[in-house]
């Protein structure tokens, strides 16, 4: 348990703590009260009246010096950091069987969720684990013990690897489920080719490949019964016709399906780019919702039809998102430790001081009433 | 009525009523009591229905009655009813110390005390049928000379109450003719604060010559305590000699230096033989009329 200031630099303002003491020693050197008074020969002694601070001032010159103080201290926001180590805390990836774990008091038992609930609520299996891990690094007390426990396969990970500041006690449990499919696999394209279109031969191309490693692309070719409506499964179309696709699949595509036509009709150059050619002879831009590719299956202005990754191109012009490395097995990404000196949430102390400044002044002025200025 | 009473003129009844066991006596010659009313022969030695009272310092020795001495082996003193007429002159200084008040009274100046004293003796005087005058010295002097009735009382209380305290006692050059109207066997009261050497002079010379003199020495509360701290500047409204000084700091010295003053004073007035008493500002004003005219009243100071 701490306290800290977040704008030490407004401590500078103490130097206004001059402004009471030199309020305080002006003020004896007014002119001092008037009595008339006949028995004056009789008064002798020192004519100079004696410097002697009267108690009285003192107390209200200490309330004034504090009062600065306090109002100085208020500019450098002060706040409490809560360092105490409490209890250690066992987060578990949603998925694993709380049923096998030995929970019991002496820790505090939460999800790796959004929000760490315990466990006695219901969270979605798919989380982004790693982000979460990170956060509850960062949020706990730098002295609380953390455990994790997690599945054999774990998903929800990202490129990053994961350092934290403190040494967490990393349990893999067996797995007992199959986890969920990450976002992006088995994807299901269709195909529109006109039979004599020049480039039928590259995609019938791309296709074989497709279907000879069906592990790496994942890809499923349906065939498209009717055109003019769009089955509910479908993900991607390959429009490959001289003709303009027909306004259901344009529908189709403004509601996010994606819709790949390769035509010479002409893209506007002010559309977003999704790729652009090495050469910068061809790209690929979001129209409409359609992913146009603005050179047709030539070789003059799409080089990469030669290339060896091609079915892969093409694959991640349909695909949505990128597969990020998500899924890895738990045992070989143990988090590390590195030191990081995270700024730990604290409260602000901020509406205490204010409310001790509002007594001060109180004070200060029911000191001050009655007095001479 | 109501600048009357703020004057200090009007008496409350509970003052009135205090007033009532109090007898304005001189001393002078033990043959002067109270008069005005009872009409007796005078007497010569060999006196038969005087009344004998105590000795008191200042009683003249043939008035001793060597007889009873004999007998008793005390003094004593005939004391035999003559008509004298008794002549109560009431001596105000107006000068502008006495227009101090204390801060605790700021409204209650010396000259408002001594209005009070002045108004009380006026009572007992009218009371007792003698004959009173007032007189007001300061910057300007008014005087009601002495005459006995409540008509007089009246002019007399007017008078005081258009008294204003400013400027200092005339010398006394200028006094000489005032004091000398007093009658030789006035019982004169001087109502001051007896500050000024040269007016203490005077008062003393009157003595001397042979008047009955009494003085009621009117302080402040403030000149008895010295309350004051902190820094302060006195003024002395006479002179308007200013001094600077530490209230707490010079307390001390001053009550010593005040205190060795008055009983200087005293000391001086008992050898001309005047009667003197302290009355403070704070204090009722039948205090000292108590130690001069009360039943106890012995004449010591």
């Amino acid at each position: 348990m701490s306290v800290g200031l977040l704008a030490p630099a407004a401590l500078a303002a103490l130097a206004a703590l001059l402004l009471p003491l030199l309020l305080h020693l002006y003020r004896r050197r007014q002119p001092p009260r008037l009595v008339d008074f006949a028995a004056l020969r009789w008064l002798q002694g020192p004519q100079r009246p004696r410097r002697r601070v009267e108690l009285r001032d003192r107390r209200l010159l200490a309330t004034r010096l504090l009062l600065v103080a306090l109002g100085a201290l208020l500019l450098a926001q002060p706040e409490f950091r809560d360092q105490r180590a409490g209890k250690p805390w066992v987060a578990v990836s949603p998925g694993v069987d709380t049923g096998a774990l030995a929970i019991d008091g002496d820790a505090e038992w939460r999800w790796l969720a959004p929000g760490f609930p315990p466990l006695e609520q219901t969270v979605d299996r798919a989380q982004p684990l790693a982000s979460l891990i990170r956060q509850l690094d960062a949020t706990l007390p730098p002295a609380t013990a953390l455990s994790l426990v997690v599945p054999e396969r774990i998903d929800g990970l990202d490129g990053g690897a994961l350092v934290l500041s403190r040494a967490v006690d990393w349990r893999v449990v067996p797995m007992e489920h199959t986890p969920a499919p990450p976002p992006g696999a088995a994807l299901r394209v269709a195909l529109e080719i006109d039979e004599g279109h020049p480039g039928k031969r590259y995609l019938d191309a791309v296709v074989a490949a497709w279907r000879a490693n069906p592990g790496a692309a994942d890809v499923f070719v349906v065939e498209l019964d009717d055109p003019t409506s769009v089955p509910a499964e479908l993900d991607a179309l390959v429009w490959l016709r001289e003709s303009q696709p027909p306004p259901a699949l344009r529908e189709w595509a403004k509601r996010g399906g994606a819709l790949l036509r390769i035509d010479d009709a002409p893209v506007d150059a002010d559309a977003a780019v999704l790729w652009r050619s090495t050469l910068g002879t061809a790209s690929l831009r979001l129209v409409d919702g359609e992913r146009r590719l603005d050179c047709g299956f030539a070789l003059h202005c799409l080089p990469e039809l030669h290339d060896a990754a091609f079915p892969a191109l093409l694959r991640s012009w349909l695909a949505d998102t990128p597969m990020p490395p998500a899924r890895a097995f738990a045992a070989q990404v143990a988090p590390t430790t590195a030191a990081f000196d995270w700024t730990l949430p604290s409260r602000s102390l901020d509406a205490w001081l204010v409310v001790l400044i509002a007594l001060l002044f109180g004070l200060e002025r029911w000191l001050a009433g009655g007095r001479r200025p | 009525m109501a600048d009357l009473a703020d004057a200090g003129l009007l008496l409350d009844p509970a003052l009135r009523a205090r007033l009532a066991d109090l007898v304005i006596r001189s001393r002078r010659t033990p043959s002067a009591t109270r008069l005005g009313q009872q009409a007796s022969r005078s007497r010569g030695a060999g006196l038969e229905f005087a009344q004998y009272r105590g000795y008191e310092p200042g009683d003249e020795p043939r008035q001793i009655d060597w007889k009873l001495y004999a007998r008793s082996d005390r003094l004593f003193v005939r004391e035999a009813e003559r008509e004298s007429p008794l002549s109560l002159w009431l001596l105000l200084d107006a000068s502008a110390s006495m227009g101090q008040a204390d801060a605790a009274r700021p409204g209650w100046t010396r000259l408002h005390a001594a209005r009070q004293l002045a108004a009380c003796c006026i009572e007992l005087a009218l009371r007792q049928g003698d004959a009173f005058g007032v007189s007001a010295i300061g910057d300007a002097q008014a005087t009601v000379p002495p005459a006995a009735g409540s008509r007089q009382r009246d002019r007399c209380l007017l008078a005081l109450r258009d008294v204003v305290a400013a400027g200092r006692w005339p010398a006394a050059e200028t006094m000489a003719p005032l004091l000398q109207r007093i009658p030789a066997d006035a019982l004169v009261l001087w109502l001051s604060d007896a500050f000024d050497a040269d007016a203490e002079a005077q008062v003393l010379r009157l003595a001397q010559a042979g008047r009955e003199v009494m003085v009621v020495q009117i302080l402040t509360a403030e000149e008895r305590d010295f309350p004051f701290t902190g820094p302060h500047r006195f003024r002395d409204p006479e002179t308007g000699e200013l001094w600077d000084g530490d209230g707490a700091s010079v307390r001390s010295g001053f009550l010593a230096r005040f205190d060795a003053a008055r009983r200087a004073q005293a000391a001086r007035m008992a050898a001309a033989g005047v009667r003197r008493v302290e009355h403070f500002i704070d204090q009722p004003a039948d205090a000292p009329l108590r130690t001069l005219f009360g039943a106890s009243a012995t004449g010591a100071r």
